[in-house]
């Protein structure tokens, strides 16, 4: 009795013993699916500093005065001949087209020619007829009108002649009334009856000719018109047919010259906006002065500068002489302004050293004030113009403290390459910040930290 | 000799000594600062005599709970004890119903945490048991919270007492109750007359393990209830636990010291009697 | 005379034998009057014992349906309508889903079952180097004030913990093992009930032994060890069951003594799952169940023996 106890002892104790190495395992399997799914990141903690901007521009040495060169858009360069700072003489050739495309271009503007021409014909042709029934109908109102007017003008008289007797015969019969010999009121009455009567007619009459006329014109207004419309495209066809026939006459001469732009006159080159390979655009494609009067160094402006930048400050000014050095000066901004759209700054010249069309690099550092919570760039990630950072927090729970993921929305205040100042309710000295995670992170996600500070 | 003496004493001391010590710092100790504390105010810490205890003994709270708890030791106790009276002799009557035993003492080891769930799904109102019965008795409330605590308690503890009574009855002598027979005594007389005082001794040990058990429902009917159950099952527990919730320290440690001195003058007496029986310790 | 009654030696002839011999002399009819009083008797017993299993089969046909099935259930009590939860024993879809979930993806579960362990190991052992000697010194050496001790211990083992609660984290906290396992482990350690249950079966001892053992003059320590421990075991063992399932299952304390979660036993975690996740809180409990049923299915028997020895 005591073996077979002894025995579900045994099997019993063998049983438990499975259970727990069982219990065992599945803990290491659970650890490893657990932690298997945190990320690894790094965090930082945001500062209290100030962001410093390098600002580097291009800008250009410009004349007192210059002017653009044009060409027809749509070709491509092939060739340029020259450099920005150069000076030309007249006919110094500038660059040369591709002569494929100047041709194609120029098939492309012969057949524009016909096909306006045909329009316009087209168009002639049918304003003409529509022309012509015009003046007819315009003639046939006139001739209406005439008519009209000889009846209502008979009507008038007929009309009129009748008010005088009826004004005759009422004068009468007051002359007779006043004189003693037969003539009674009633007959005065009668009169005078008539020639209300006769008043009211001829009154009638004359509205109705007037009346007659204002339809007569207004038919005739209406008349008239069709005609101006037809007249108006006809001239705008014309105006196209016009520039068409400029535009080939301009590529031909091109053609001729073998596809070269030349210096319309004596100048230097300040800029040139072409580059090989590339096609013209309907802007100017090269700028010229006349003379080396020197006007300013302009500098074109984005939103960071533009913020950094303000009249009277003191920047670098860095360029490349004739042998190829680099010099630097200083220089002071002058004014800035807004011109079509662009910020431009502008720097007084001071120095011989300075020639039309050069290239000048601007360069300044800006110190901003201190800002209070600058984090790390890499932190900052954007969504639909709204820019968030995931946070470590430290939670308590069955398996201690561990760090979950929290996302933060926060406003940027200001931002350089390496550094962004946010603005966040939220954010403390002590907020975690997560930089780099070797995973995507969500909102809730549990995270294992890197130290690595 | 003598010395000898010294080291037998000192050895024998040490069986005890870490025990003690132990008691002392973590039961002992306490137990003499709530006395001390059942004499003072807990916020302002003056002294206010018996103050605290005529403010627990008036207490609505308290009375109702030590009402409620008594009233639950005093059913149910007796309960426990006769059905479990009763299948033990069952079992001893038929040898062959004692393995299952086992299954009587299994819920003993059921952790209350693990079956409050299944008490709930069993006593709600669309439950388990309402559906068997087809009523829609609300076993949270009222009157039957109290019979659903009893349940629980009675299912936890029948194995135990099962056991015990089997122990018990197993010791009965034959001899006397053959000689009872033999005088042409009935089942009915014998039992009332041998047996029953031949358990008489056993009975006080387990009346004293079964109430001690009836402090241990307090765990399932917190879980099952939370901190505010109805009135009938409103055990002394609550009272503390919500006073000391409260900080109403003072009054807990009068409260302490009130029940401590109930349960040692039960004990005293139980053991008087239980003494009586058994000779010297 | 009451004790010799009392005596344990030597159990008495079986009643049963005594009934016996009342069926062969009363005849047939009382012989089928006692069949079927005993199929009765055994109906009611098996019956009622079954259905004292009842909540474990409840867990294990939870445990097996998922969540789905769960959210019906969970709606239909909390929506307190007409009818009833439609409970199936077996689900309409069973799963293993929620063993998988708590297996592999309960990392908490699992770390605090582990709490539960070292700390039940740890309580055990605790008493069995403190408890048991101090059951032995109580019951086999004599002194004065031992009757007076062992009433002490004895009213101390019967205070609920609400009692001493405050103070008790006052002790604690002023012992610097507030919010670690210490907390827990060690008033456990030093409580009176595993003294009390070994106590009896240390009485249970002749005197005489260890009076031979001292006069062949052997120390205190060699007594307790070759003689009170072999002759107690089944005690021993009853008692490291019952405390085990006390540690297994304690509560109140290390909800009043730990802040730190990550300190909790299993017992704690349970109640956390709520009725939303029923599904996943029946395999929970069942996996907790486990543990204690393999315990007890190991001692069980040590634990009748022991109760009976014991006389508890």
């Amino acid at each position: 009795m005591d073996g077979k106890n002894i025995r579900i002892k045994k099997r019993a104790l063998v049983g438990f013993g499975c259970f727990l190495a069982f219990l065992a395992v599945c803990t290491l399997i659970t650890k490893i699916i657990y932690v298997s799914g945190m990320a690894l990141v790094t965090v930082g903690n945001p500062e209290r500093r100030s962001i410093t901007h390098n600002i580097v521009l291009q800008g250009r040495v410009r004349p007192v005065q210059e002017y653009g060169i044009y060409v027809r858009q749509g070709l491509r360069v092939e060739t340029i001949y020259i450099k920005t700072g150069q000076r030309v003489e007249e006919g110094t050739p500038l660059f040369q087209v591709r002569m494929e495309d100047l041709e194609q271009l120029i098939a492309y503007t012969k057949e524009e020619i016909r096909y306006r021409q045909a329009l316009l014909a087209d168009e002639s042709g049918q304003k003409k007829e529509e022309w012509q029934e015009r003046q007819d109908r315009l003639a046939g109102l006139w001739e209406d009108y005439d008519m009209m007017v000889r009846e209502l003008d008979i009507a008038v008289e007929k009309k009129l002649l009748a008010y005088e007797a009826a004004r005759q015969a009422r004068e009468q019969a007051e002359e007779d009334l006043l004189t003693v010999s037969g003539g009674d009121g009633a007959s005065l009455e009668r009169c005078k009856l008539a020639e209300s009567q006769a008043a009211l007619e001829l009154e009638e009459i004359l509205m109705q000719k007037e009346q007659r006329i204002r339809e007569w014109e207004r038919q005739y207004g209406i008349a008239q018109r069709v005609g101006y419309d037809a007249v108006a495209e006809t001239v705008s066809l014309e105006h196209q047919l016009g520039q068409s026939r400029d535009t080939l006459e301009v590529l031909q001469e091109l053609y001729v010259a073998e596809g070269v732009v030349c210096a319309p006159e004596e100048g230097i080159i300040v800029e040139s906006r072409l580059r090989t390979g590339e096609y013209t655009t309907d802007t100017a494609c090269m700028l010229f002065a006349q003379n080396e009067d020197l006007g300013s160094l302009e500098f074109v402006l984005d939103d960071v500068s533009l913020g950094c930048l303000s009249v009277g400050d003191s920047v670098d000014l860095e360029y490349r002489t004739d042998s190829g050095e680099k010099r630097l000066q200083e220089g002071t901004i002058a004014y800035i302004e807004s011109r079509g759209g662009d910020d431009v700054a502008r720097v007084n010249l001071a120095g011989a050293q300075w020639t039309v069309g050069q290239t000048v690099t601007l360069k300044y550092q800006y110190v901003t004030d201190t800002y209070p919570t600058v984090i790390s760039r890499q932190a900052l990630v954007e969504e639909n113009n709204q820019y968030y950072v995931y946070v470590a927090e430290e939670q308590a729970g069955f398996l201690g403290t561990e760090e979950r993921i929290r996302k933060v929305y926060v406003t940027l205040t200001d931002s350089n390459d390496s550094l962004a100042a946010v603005e966040s309710a939220v954010l403390g000295a002590e907020s975690k910040i997560v930089l780099q995670s070797n995973r995507d992170l969500a909102e809730g996600d549990l995270v294992r930290l890197l130290d690595g500070k | 000799m003598r010395k000898k003496y010294g080291f037998t004493w000192l050895s024998k001391l040490m069986f005890l000594l870490p025990g003690i010590l132990g008691i002392c710092v973590f039961t002992l100790i306490p137990f003499l600062d709530v006395l001390k504390r059942s004499f003072y105010t807990s916020l302002s810490k003056e002294f206010c005599g018996l103050a605290n205890y005529r403010a627990v003994l008036q207490n609505q709270a308290f009375r109702l709970a030590a009402y409620h708890t008594a009233r639950f030791a005093g059913v149910c106790l007796p309960l426990l004890l006769v059905v479990g009276l009763g299948l033990a002799l069952a079992m001893d009557r038929y040898p062959f119903l004692e393995k299952w035993k086992a299954m009587y003492l299994f819920p003993m080891a059921m952790p209350g945490a693990s079956i409050v769930l299944v008490w709930k799904l069993f006593f709600a109102r669309q439950g388990l048991l309402n559906g068997f019965l087809g009523s829609r008795i609300d076993f949270f409330q009222g009157e039957n919270a109290f019979w659903m605590l009893a349940f629980i308690y009675i299912w936890r503890n029948l194995g135990y007492t099962l056991v015990l009574w089997l122990a018990a009855l197993k010791a009965v002598p034959g001899e006397v109750l053959e000689a009872a027979r033999m005088d042409g005594a009935g089942n009915a007389e014998s039992f009332f007359y041998i047996t029953l005082p031949c358990l008489k001794g056993n009975c006080f040990t387990i009346t004293v393990l079964s109430l001690l058990n009836v402090f241990k429902v307090f765990r399932e009917a917190y879980l099952i209830s939370g901190p505010y159950p109805p009135a009938e099952a409103y055990l002394l527990q609550y009272v503390f636990h919500n006073w000391y919730a409260n900080l109403d320290f003072d009054k807990m440690a009068a409260g302490a010291v009130l029940s401590a001195a109930v349960a040692g003058s039960t004990v005293l007496l139980l053991k008087r009697i239980w003494d009586k029986g058994e000779g010297k310790l | 005379m009451k004790d010799s009654l009392m005596k344990r030696a030597g159990c008495g002839v079986r009643h049963e034998e005594l009934f016996a011999g009342k069926g062969g002399k009363m005849g047939k009819r009382h012989k089928i009057a006692g069949t079927v009083k005993k199929y009765t008797v055994t109906m009611a017993v098996a019956g009622l014992g079954i259905s004292f299993l009842l909540p474990i089969l409840i867990l294990l046909s939870g445990s097996l349906a998922d969540a789905l099935e769960w959210q019906g259930r969970a709606e239909a009590l909390a929506l307190d309508t007409e009818g009833y939860v439609d409970w199936k024993w077996i689900p309409d879809y069973p799963t293993l889903e929620q063993y998988k979930r708590l297996l592999f993806y309960s990392p908490a579960f699992l770390k605090l079952f582990w709490n539960s362990v070292r700390m039940a190991g740890m309580i055990l052992a605790g008493q069995l180097l403190v408890g048991i000697p101090g059951a032995w010194a109580l019951a086999s050496f004599r002194f004065k004030g031992r009757g007076a001790l062992f009433t002490g211990y004895v009213i101390l083992m019967l205070l609920p913990f609400q009692v001493t609660m405050l103070s008790r984290y006052l002790v604690v906290r002023q012992l610097g093992l507030l919010d670690t396992a210490g907390a827990v482990t060690l008033p456990a350690v030093f409580s009176t009930f595993p003294v009390f249950l070994v106590y009896r079966s240390f009485r249970s001892i002749p005197p005489e032994l260890p009076e031979a053992a001292r006069i062949d003059g052997a120390g205190e320590w060699r007594i307790f060890v070759r003689i009170g421990i072999p002759l107690a075991r089944g005690g021993i063992l009853a008692a490291m069951v019952l405390d085990f399932l006390e540690s297994w299952n304690m509560v109140e304390e290390p909800l009043a003594f730990l802040k730190d979660k990550s300190l909790w036993p299993l017992s704690l975690y349970l109640p956390e799952i709520g009725l939303s996740q029923a599904g996943f809180s029946c395999a929970a409990s069942l996996v907790t169940i486990c543990m204690s049923w393999f315990v007890f299915r190991i001692f069980s028997d040590s634990l009748e023996k022991g109760i009976i020895n014991s006389g508890l």
